[in-house]
C-alpha cells in the first residue's frame, strides 16, 4: 500500500513537474507578444494560474470544512488546514505578480480597486485562518472553529471573482481579453497548458503537506505514549 | 518597454522563490518530525515502520 501511493506520489510530482517545464516554455517561446503590452504581458499566465490555485485551494478548505463539521474526522481537517498554507503561498504569488505586471501597464505597483482590494482582505483573511488554528488548544475546538471559519472565508472566493463584474474596475477579465489586450488562440492554449501545471503542482504540494500532519500526529501519539518520569 | 523584462523577471522569480519556500519548508520540517519519530520509537523500544 505504502509503496503504491510512493509511485502516486512520484508520478504526480514528475506530471507536475513536465507540465511546469511545458508551461514555461509555452509561456517564453510559444506565446505571441501582446501588441499593447509587449513582454511584460507574459506574466500574466502564470498569475492567472496561481490565482486558480489559490481559488481553488481555498474551495477544497470550505468542501473539507463541511466534511468535518459532518464526520468529525481528523482527515477532514488535516486537508482543510494543507490547503490553507498552498492557498495562502499562491494568492501571495497573485497578489505581488500582479502588483509587477500593474506598474508598467498601469503606472503603479497597487490601487484600491474592487479586485485588488479583495485579494488584499482574502490574504489577511487566511492569515488570521492560521492565526485561530494558532491561538486554540484543544484539537476538537481548534478543528471545529477552523472548519467554521474556513467555510466562512470562502466567500472571499467568489466575491473576488465576480468583483470584475459587479462593480467598475480596471482589472482585466480572463474571460474576455480585458480591454486592450488582444487574446489569440496560442495564448488560449498557454494559460490551459499553465492552469494544468498548477493544478498538478498543487496536487502534490498537498499530497506532501498531507503527509507532514501525519507526522505531527504520530508523532504526538509516540508522545502521548512515553512514561511521565 | 525593453525596461519591462525586469517585472518579468522578477515575476517569474518571485514564483520560484516563493514555490521552493514551500517546498523546502514541508520537507525540513518533514525531515525533523521524522528524525524525532525515530528517536521517540527507538527510546520505546517499538519498531519505526510508521507509514505516513
Amino acid at each position: 500500500m505504502g509503496e503504491k501511493r510512493g509511485v502516486l506520489g512520484l508520478v504526480l510530482a514528475s506530471a507536475g513537474a513536465a507540465a511546469l517545464m511545458a508551461a514555461l516554455g509555452m509561456v517564453f517561446l510559444y506565446a505571441p507578444r501582446e501588441a499593447t503590452m509587449g513582454d511584460v504581458q507574459r506574466i500574466f499566465y502564470f498569475h492567472v494560474a496561481s490565482a486558480w490555485v489559490g481559488f481553488f485551494a481555498f474551495c477544497v478548505t470550505f468542501l473539507a470544512g463541511i466534511g468535518y463539521l459532518v464526520r468529525g474526522e481528523r482527515r477532514w481537517d488535516i486537508l482543510a488546514l494543507s490547503s490553507v498554507e498552498i492557498g495562502l503561498t499562491f494568492i501571495t504569488m497573485t497578489v505581488i505578480t500582479g502588483a509587477l505586471w500593474a506598474r508598467p501597464v498601469w503606472g503603479v505597483y497597487w490601487t484600491w480597486e474592487p479586485r485588488l482590494t479583495i485579494s488584499a482582505v482574502q490574504l489577511l483573511v487566511y492569515v488570521a485562518y492560521q492565526m485561530l488554528r494558532a491561538s486554540v488548544e484543544s484539537p476538537e475546538r481548534r478543528a471545529r472553529f477552523a472548519a467554521v471559519y474556513g467555510i466562512v472565508a470562502f466567500a472571499t472566493v467568489p466575491l473576488s471573482w465576480f468583483a470584475i463584474r459587479w462593480w467598475r474596475t480596471i482589472h482585466p477579465d480572463i474571460l474576455t481579453g480585458g480591454e486592450g489586450m488582444a487574446f489569440t488562440p496560442r495564448m488560449s492554449h498557454t494559460l490551459v497548458v499553465s492552469l494544468l501545471a498548477f493544478t498538478l503542482l498543487y496536487a502534490t504540494l498537498l499530497r506532501q503537506r498531507i503527509r507532514l500532519e501525519r507526522s505531527s500526529d504520530a508523532l504526538a501519539l509516540l508522545r502521548a505514549r512515553q512514561p511521565t518520569n | 518597454m525593453s525596461n519591462n523584462l525586469v517585472y518579468l523577471a522578477s515575476a517569474y522569480m518571485v514564483f520560484w522563490a516563493l514555490t521552493f519556500a514551500l517546498v523546502f519548508s514541508i520537507w525540513a520540517r518533514q525531515r525533523r518530525l521524522q528524525r524525532e519519530i525515530a528517536d521517540l520509537a527507538a527510546r520505546l523500544g517499538e519498531p519505526d515502520d510508521r507509514q505516513v
